[in-house]
């Protein structure tokens, strides 16, 4: 997520963004390993707090769970913050499954779009086509720098999906330094 | 930059991010929209401040100057993050200087990259060239996909 993004929404709306980057990353019921450390700040963000014990209460929140809502009077420009935000973040896999498409299109419709819809979908496809071709670049590092590296290890939501080394161990709101 | 990269970072390694975003943006000469978040962001990270003054002293001082060495005993995995890193915010304005290639070959140089998967790895940096301008394309006109009550 990028903090300049961030930094322009209000609460209201910075919890709207979190839960859509949540939902698109958990859609198709699997957390690719790119999407771990993803996920642990978006409901980090939404918890206001990186302990798991928070994380997972706002996981199994009625608002997390909950239909989207529109944002009553989002300026365009918000919405659009917004709505690319979820595609840069959490469109990570090479293609989109037909749960995230389904659930791209309520974004979509809860952000206010009226034109342009299709367009805008096939815009999350050709970003995640490129956020595809990287996670295949990371899959040949041994080719790119002489060196073993997974790239892939999908890890299933049940269980301890969040509880991975990709887990931060810092304030998710502290300022970078 | 992503919150969720810079965090896994350590300091070193951060701030070699930061140095090498801002000598990218340096390159392009044209600091459009899209960059200023990006450049003010490590300004403010590498010079403390966005005062003018501060961020000339900074882009003068020998520190910032000196050509980008890899940071201490980095693995495979955090240089490709590294260059990914610096690979989104190379291609935010949509375009891919001829400068701006040549700098990030150096980059993969600095990184240990081999020279052989360089083509495919510019295959997919052009895909991202490509996707982000479509994304400029719908920014541009945004009052035509999500038309505004009048106030």
């Amino acid at each position: 997520m990028r903090q300049d993004i961030i930094a322009k929404l209000d609460s209201e709306e910075r919890n709207w963004l979190y839960k859509a980057i949540g939902r698109m990353v958990m859609a198709d019921k699997k957390v690719e390993s790119t999407e771990q450390r993803i996920l642990f700040w978006a409901l980090a963000g939404l918890a206001g707090s990186s302990d798991m014990t928070a994380i997972k209460k706002a996981m199994s929140s009625a608002y997390f769970m909950s239909p989207f809502k529109p944002l009553v009077g989002l300026p365009a420009v918000r919405a659009w913050d917004i709505f690319s935000e979820v595609v840069l973040t959490a469109s990570t896999d090479s293609e989109f499954s037909p749960e995230e498409k389904k659930l791209l299109r309520q974004i979509i419709e809860c952000l206010g779009f009226v034109n342009g819809k299709h367009e805008l979908m096939a815009w999350a496809e050709q970003m995640a086509a490129a956020f595809g071709k990287e996670i295949e670049l990371k899959s040949r590092l041994d080719e790119l720098t002489g060196h073993q590296v997974n790239a892939h290890a999908p890890v299933h939501i049940e269980g301890d999906a969040l509880k991975s080394d990709a887990e931060p161990v810092v304030n998710p709101e502290a300022p970078i330094a | 930059m992503r919150i969720e990269v810079l965090r896994m970072l350590s300091e070193e390694q951060r701030g070699w991010l930061y140095r090498a975003v801002a000598k990218l943006v340096l390159i392009d000469e044209r600091l459009d929209n899209t960059e200023q978040n990006e450049f003010n962001e490590v300004m403010q990270a590498l010079a403390g401040s966005l005062d003018m003054m501060d961020v000339q002293d900074l882009m003068r001082s020998e520190s910032f100057s000196r050509p980008l060495t890899a940071p201490r005993e980095i693995t495979p995995e955090r240089a490709w993050a590294l260059f990914v890193e610096l690979v989104r915010t190379a291609v935010v304005d949509a375009r891919l200087a001829t400068a701006e290639k040549a700098y990030l070959n150096n980059i993969m140089d600095c990184l240990g990259f081999a020279e052989l998967g360089r083509e495919p790895i510019f295959q997919w940096i052009e895909l991202m060239a490509k996707a982000h301008s479509i994304e400029n394309g719908f920014a541009v006109r945004l009052n035509q996909i999500i038309p505004q009550p009048k106030a």
